[in-house]
C-alpha cells in the first residue's frame, strides 16, 4: 500500500492538521487587528476552529489513528527539576525587587531628593541599584508610607 | 460591517484579504474530502465543516465593505 494513497485516515489527518494552521493564522490575524469588530469575527472564527478541531482528533482517536506518545518518567522528572530551578530563580529575582522596593521606601523625603538631584548626573544607576547598601542605617526607622 | 473607526489599516486589509484565501480554499478542500471519504461519520464531519468554513468566510467578507486603506 503506498503512503499517498487516499484513505480515510489519511483525510482525516489532513483536516487536523488544515484546522491547526487555520487556528495559526487566525492567532496572527487577531493579534495584528487593530479593528475591534473584525477581531472579535476573528475570535468568533477562531473559538469554532478549535471545537472543530478537538471533533476531529476525537475521531482520529477513537478510529486509534492518532495516539499521542506518552512521555517518559525520566523525561517527566527532568522537566519537573528544571520547572523547580525557573521557579527558584523567579523567586529570588522577586526577592531582590522586593528588598529593593523595600529600601526606596524607607527612605526619607529629604533623601529621595538628594537621589532625584544625584540623578541629574552620572551617580544615577548608582543611587537607584544600591539603596540597600546605602541607606540601612534608615531601616526601621521611619513609616512605609512611601511604599507601594 | 463599517470598519469601528470608518478606515481599515493596509495590514488588515491584506491580511482579510489572504485570510478569506484560506476559508475559501479550506471550504473547497473539506467538501473535496466528504466526496472521497468512505465513512459516514467522516463525511458528515468534512461537511459540516466546509459549511462552517464558508460561514466563516461570509462573515468576515462583510468587513470588506470598509473604507480606503491607510
Amino acid at each position: 500500500m503506498r503512503g499517498d494513497q487516499v484513505t480515510d485516515k489519511n483525510l482525516c489527518m489532513a483536516l487536523i492538521n488544515q484546522m491547526k494552521w487555520d487556528a495559526a493564522c487566525l492567532t496572527q490575524r487577531i493579534v495584528e487587528c487593530d479593528d475591534e469588530h473584525l477581531r472579535q469575527d476573528y475570535i468568533n472564527v477562531l473559538n469554532r476552529t478549535f471545537a472543530e478541531q478537538k471533533q476531529a482528533y476525537n475521531y482520529a482517536n477513537q478510529q486509534g489513528w492518532h495516539q499521542p506518545m506518552l512521555a517518559e518518567q525520566s523525561m517527566i522528572n527532568q522537566v519537573q527539576s528544571d520547572t523547580q530551578k525557573m521557579a527558584n530563580e523567579i523567586q529570588q529575582s522577586m526577592m531582590t525587587m522586593h528588598r529593593q522596593a523595600q529600601s526606596q521606601a524607607i527612605q526619607t523625603p529629604q533623601q529621595q531628593m538628594m537621589n532625584m538631584g544625584q540623578g541629574m548626573g552620572m551617580g544615577t544607576f548608582q543611587s537607584y541599584n544600591m539603596p540597600a547598601m546605602g541607606n540601612q542605617q534608615n531601616y526601621g526607622g521611619i513609616p512605609q508610607q512611601y511604599y507601594r | 460591517m463599517p470598519h469601528a473607526k470608518g478606515r481599515a489599516t493596509a495590514r488588515e486589509l491584506l491580511d482579510l484579504q489572504s485570510h478569506l484565501m484560506l476559508e475559501s480554499n479550506l471550504a473547497g478542500q473539506f467538501n473535496h474530502f466528504a466526496r472521497e471519504c468512505t465513512d459516514p461519520q467522516l463525511r458528515q464531519m468534512c461537511e459540516s465543516f466546509a459549511r462552517s468554513r464558508m460561514d466563516a468566510f461570509q462573515r468576515l467578507a462583510q468587513h470588506t465593505n470598509m473604507g480606503t486603506i491607510q
